[in-house]
């Protein structure tokens, strides 16, 4: 009796022994990003919480608020709601048709023709183009008066598009910004395509499927990594996109592109209330890592990690 | 695997189809290059015309003489030289641990490593501006090189979906042979893991390269100004010089373009996240 | 081993919170620069100290203030001055250094109600007294502009009023005559129509950029907000607030009845006007020596026009040299400040009419009064006695983005004018508490 006890609290001991080394290189493999989050983000994202429930002109000292910036946010401020909206319509609208452009793209790459190379590198191109430039140029593009855009409209005999001056299009007219950068995950989504096996194909062809079926039942569940990737990450960005309302909209026309971050951006440098900013900020973090936390969990219903043999 | 070479007449048809696609896609690019290249008073004009009328090639020059680009252009290049091998090992050796470990900690801590992509800058900027001073580090390049050698959420994410992808067997495989944690991360899964290493090395270079609100916050000497804020500098409150703004921005895209193109194959040798060649 | 660990880190964190609270909390020592630095003029051979001077200008913009930069340096051999031009996020840029107590030792700003609050600026007031430094050279209604709270937080730049440019080429071809100072609204209007055609605007000024529409109402006898910068409501809602309003809704219709849209334009529409598709541009003075220079336009330019019974009464739009309160080297600020604010630099700053000199000597010297594009721009500026709204709360741009939206609505969904004047002066009352 004693000696199994004994035996069993060894085992216990070795197995405890083992999950503390498997704690040990966990944390060890995770320790550089541990360590720039410890002395560059953890401060300041904590500062950031703490001025949230203040009143703060960044100039001089804080003041203590409680939670009432929590409470402006979802009360008073008249432009709260209108820019959660624009932002989530926006997101929603960018999100999947990016994801799908992105897949359409690689799919019509992945092929052996002349100049492949050359083609690669245009659809990667318009992703290397950001900021000020990027903002410019499809200004510019969108123009009422001089843009190419509604130029070659007007050639063809269509009606002008007021693209950036009517408040029903402008949010569009940035979508489409946002999907000219699809250069990023098209090159992802290439070259997961490149390594699909053709076993798969060739037993897909046994079984007699035509070429919409072999994408739909072996390429997009190959893919599927790759677009909870694509989704999550371009669901961040999208909901922090600023640059192309700040420079080509500024927010307008009658508040029609004024996305979430614009408002934070406002608050914190416009009216100088950064505890304001800062509440918003974390408000928007709530959601966005509740959204992605879904996102993740619904995952293994719909990711297919090849390693896992199909599911786990 | 490439799609193969179907009929002939299918052929002919998804080439057009890509022509105009890419064409499509190239219009703004060529736009930016065609105002690069046109005298400043034929920029705007009612008819616009993709072509310069006269090619005024000197705009490259004169742009890069009013500025001291050569100046930005090698500070913008110690930046991305510096922390992109730092970026692509240590983002891989992180998303390896959150991979193939399961460690106490690892799931809310990888919610964490998304997290913090998510909360926005502008209201951490300040903290971090008074730590930075405080190191000493205001008005140097290292705000723009520290944060992504420590790993970026995005490329952790990035490798980790990839890694997830290479078959257990091979590591069980390897633990058998005595291997330790580091002997498999190095000999087995960092091999196995190239095309994601240089994705990460690819999408780093051009995420540095753009960069604009680290260095406009934490450079305050134009000498240290690196190629964005040397472009931005065509731009004030009433007036832009398009002609060489988008001349700079034309020379500044072709760096990471060149190196796209030459690096593609290595790329696209295989990255898959669902899993290796078999 | 876990808990161990929570706590270490939990103390880092504590710890690292803690000291950049502290390090905000903007008590003025510097702790990073050398404190022998700072007394460079105490010596008799005076060490080399480096000022630096930051300013929202860059590139063409940034030429007249660098000319004035450079003879400064000659004159003062034993001070270096370094520009740090910031054409875009300056408030950021400026917030986040003076949080930070690194801020530049000379900056330009102008939104001093939301600057002063908290401290971080240096009161001019002592600094003028000390020297004798002659307020009086200063147009007054400038120097309004440089005062909150009853101190003073600058010395002025150079300003420009708003007026009418207008394209004569244009004008010809509609065959309608030039407009005169002193044109009425009505006319304003049926120019404006006149001039309007499927690709042409008879008239671009951004109608719901709060700030450019201010003449319009102070020339009727309305305004935004009272004096004190307590009162909206009652003000923004007032009888001829609501006759301007209808006069501007009736200047966007005559624009846009052809053309739907066309508000917003690039950079205010500076192109459009460039390549003839705008009739006549509301904007400053700034544009116009590159645009002569350019010689491309035959333009005019025109004042505001004005109400029955009103006056003319214009923008300015000007801003101020400041200094932080925690500067290391304020004494050699103080001198550069003096020197570009003063006769000699503003001369060179506002050389081939850049802008208007602060100081009125320099500008009877430079004569654009009396320039036949620049006259107008002088004219405005006569009757003018109002300061902006932003001069006056610290609260305003609060209040400012409820009035664009309600000014939105009014052009863009037809709103009510009277009921909207209401309830937005309601709202916007709500912020100033």
């Amino acid at each position: 009796m004693s000696r199994t006890n004994a035996g069993e609290a060894a085992l216990l001991r070795s197995a405890r022994r083992k999950r503390w080394k498997e704690n040990l290189a966990g944390w060890f493999f995770v320790s550089p990003w541990m360590f720039g989050f410890v002395f560059l983000m953890l401060g300041p994202m904590l500062f950031s919480l703490v001025i949230s429930f203040t009143e703060w002109n960044m100039v001089g000292a804080p003041k203590f608020l409680g939670f009432d910036n929590y409470i402006r946010m979802f009360t008073s401020d008249p432009f709260y709601y209108r820019a959660l909206t624009v932002t989530f319509k926006y997101v929603f609208l960018t999100v999947p048709l990016q994801v799908v452009l992105a897949i359409l793209i690689a799919v019509l790459l992945n092929r052996a023709i002349v100049g492949i190379r050359f083609f690669r590198a245009v659809f990667y191109m318009p992703s290397l183009i950001q900021g000020v430039t990027l903002a410019l140029i499809w200004g510019w593009m969108f123009n009422d008066d001089f843009g190419p855009i509604n130029f070659f409209l007007e050639q063809a005999g269509l009606p002008r598009v007021h693209w950036l001056t009517d408040p029903d299009v402008a949010l569009y007219a940035l979508v489409i910004v946002a999907l000219w950068g699809v250069g990023s995950p098209m090159v992802l989504y290439l070259s997961a395509l490149r390594t699909i096996s053709s076993e798969y194909y060739e037993a897909a062809d046994i079984d007699g499927a035509g070429r919409i079926r072999k994408f739909f039942s072996v390429t997009l569940p190959l893919l599927t990594p790759t677009v909870l990737f694509n989704i999550i990450t371009s669901l961040i960005a999208s909901f922090q996109t600023i640059v192309l309302a700040f420079v080509m909209t500024g927010g307008g026309p009658a508040e029609s592109t004024y996305f979430y971050s614009l408002h934070v951006y406002r608050s914190a440098f416009t009216h100088f209330k950064m505890g304001y900013a800062s509440a918003m900020a974390w408000v928007m973090f709530v959601m966005i890592v509740l959204l992605t936390g879904l996102i993740l969990k619904s995952s293994k219903y719909w990711v297919h990690y090849e390693a896992d043999g199909g599911g786990r | 695997m490439q799609a193969q070479a179907g009929k002939p007449w299918e052929r002919i048809a998804m080439t057009v189809l890509i022509v105009l696609v890419a064409a499509a896609f190239l219009f703004p690019i060529a736009w930016m290059l065609s105002t690069a290249l046109k005298a400043p008073e034929d920029i705007f004009t009612p008819t616009p015309s993709l072509l310069p009328e006269t090619w005024h090639w000197h705009n490259f020059a004169d742009a890069w003489k009013a500025q001291p680009f050569a100046k930005y252009f090698a500070n913008t290049l110690i930046v991305v030289l510096v922390s992109t091998p730092f970026a692509m090992l240590s983002s891989t050796m992180v998303a390896f641990g959150f991979a193939r470990i399961s460690f106490w900690g690892r799931n809310a801590l990888f919610l964490l490593v998304i997290g913090t992509m998510v909360i926005p800058w502008d209201v951490t900027a300040i903290p971090l501006y008074i730590e930075y001073n405080k190191l000493g580090l205001i008005n140097t390049l290292w705000p723009m090189i520290l944060p992504g050698m420590f790993g970026a959420p995005f490329f952790i994410f990035l490798a980790r979906q990839f890694i997830m992808g290479i078959p257990h067997d091979l590591d069980e495989a390897a633990k058998i042979d005595g291997c330790s944690r580091w002997q498999i991360y190095w000999k087995i899964v960092l091999p196995l893991c190239r095309p994601v290493v240089v994705v990460i090395g690819v999408f780093h270079f051009v995420w540095v390269w753009n960069e604009f609100l680290t260095p406009l916050i934490f450079i305050n000497d134009q000498d240290l100004y690196t190629l964005p804020l040397g472009i931005n500098l065509f731009k004030n409150a009433y007036n832009i010089e398009y002609e060489k703004l988008m001349a700079i921005s034309c020379l500044s895209v072709l760096f990471p373009v060149t190196l796209f193109y030459f690096t593609q194959n290595l790329v696209l040798g295989g990255l898959s996240l669902s899993g290796v060649k078999k | 081993m876990i808990s161990a660990k929570r706590s270490w880190m939990s103390v880092v964190v504590m710890v690292l919170c803690v000291s950049l609270l502290a390090a905000c909390g903007g008590n003025g020592k510097n702790e990073s620069g050398s404190e022998a630095e700072g007394s460079a003029s105490a010596g008799g051979s005076p060490e080399k100290v480096t000022l630096r001077f930051m300013t929202w200008d860059s590139g063409q913009t940034l030429q007249p203030y660098q000319n004035a930069i450079n003879a400064f340096m000659e004159k003062h051999p034993n001070i270096e001055v370094k520009v740090e031009s910031v054409p875009d996020n300056y408030d950021q840029k400026l917030l986040t250094a003076l949080a930070s107590n690194t801020a530049p030792d000379v900056f330009m700003a102008w939104n001093y109600p939301l600057y002063v609050p908290g401290g971080a600026l240096e009161d001019l007031g002592p600094w003028v007294e000390k020297d004798q430094y002659d307020l009086n050279m200063y147009y007054p209604i400038l120097m309004d502009y440089m005062k909150y709270d009853g101190k003073l937080w600058g010395l002025p730049t150079t300003y420009s009023p708003r007026a009418i440019y207008y394209n004569k080429k244009l004008f010809d071809e509609a065959k309608v005559p030039y407009p005169q100072d002193g044109w009425t609204w009505d006319e304003f209007v049926e120019t404006v129509g006149k001039l309007t055609k499927p690709g042409q605007y008879g008239f671009i000024a951004t109608p719901d950029d709060v700030f450019t529409a201010q003449p319009f109402f102070w020339s009727n006898g309305g305004d935004f907000i009272s004096d004190d910068g307590k009162q909206i409501e009652g003000v923004l809602n007032s009888e001829q607030n609501v006759k301007t309003m209808e006069f501007l809704k009736r200047v966007y219709d005559a624009s846009s009845k052809i053309n739907t849209a066309g508000k917003f334009s690039t950079n205010n529409g500076i192109e459009a006007f460039q390549t003839g598709q705008i009739a006549m541009w509301d904007n400053g003075m700034w544009p116009l020596g590159d645009m002569l220079a350019a010689g491309k336009l035959d333009l005019g330019t025109v004042t505001h026009p004005i109400p029955e019974g009103g006056t003319l009464k214009g923008i300015i739009h000007t801003s101020g040299y400041s200094m932080p309160k925690n500067g290391e080297h304020k004494d050699e600020a103080w001198e550069l400040i003096k020197f570009m604010s003063g006769p000699e630099g503003s001369k060179i700053i506002t050389a081939n009419k850049f802008a208007f000199s602060p100081v009125k000597q320099v500008d009877k010297e430079n004569g654009y009064a009396n320039d036949p594009y620049l006259k107008a721009f002088a004219k405005e500026l006569e009757n003018s006695d109002k300061l902006i709204a932003n001069m006056r709360t610290e609260k305003w741009s609060q209040a400012e983005d409820i009035i664009r939206s309600g000014f939105q609505a009014i052009f863009y969904n037809n709103a009510d004018i009277k009921k909207m004047l209401d309830t937005t002066a309601q709202k916007a009352q709500e912020v100033l508490k």
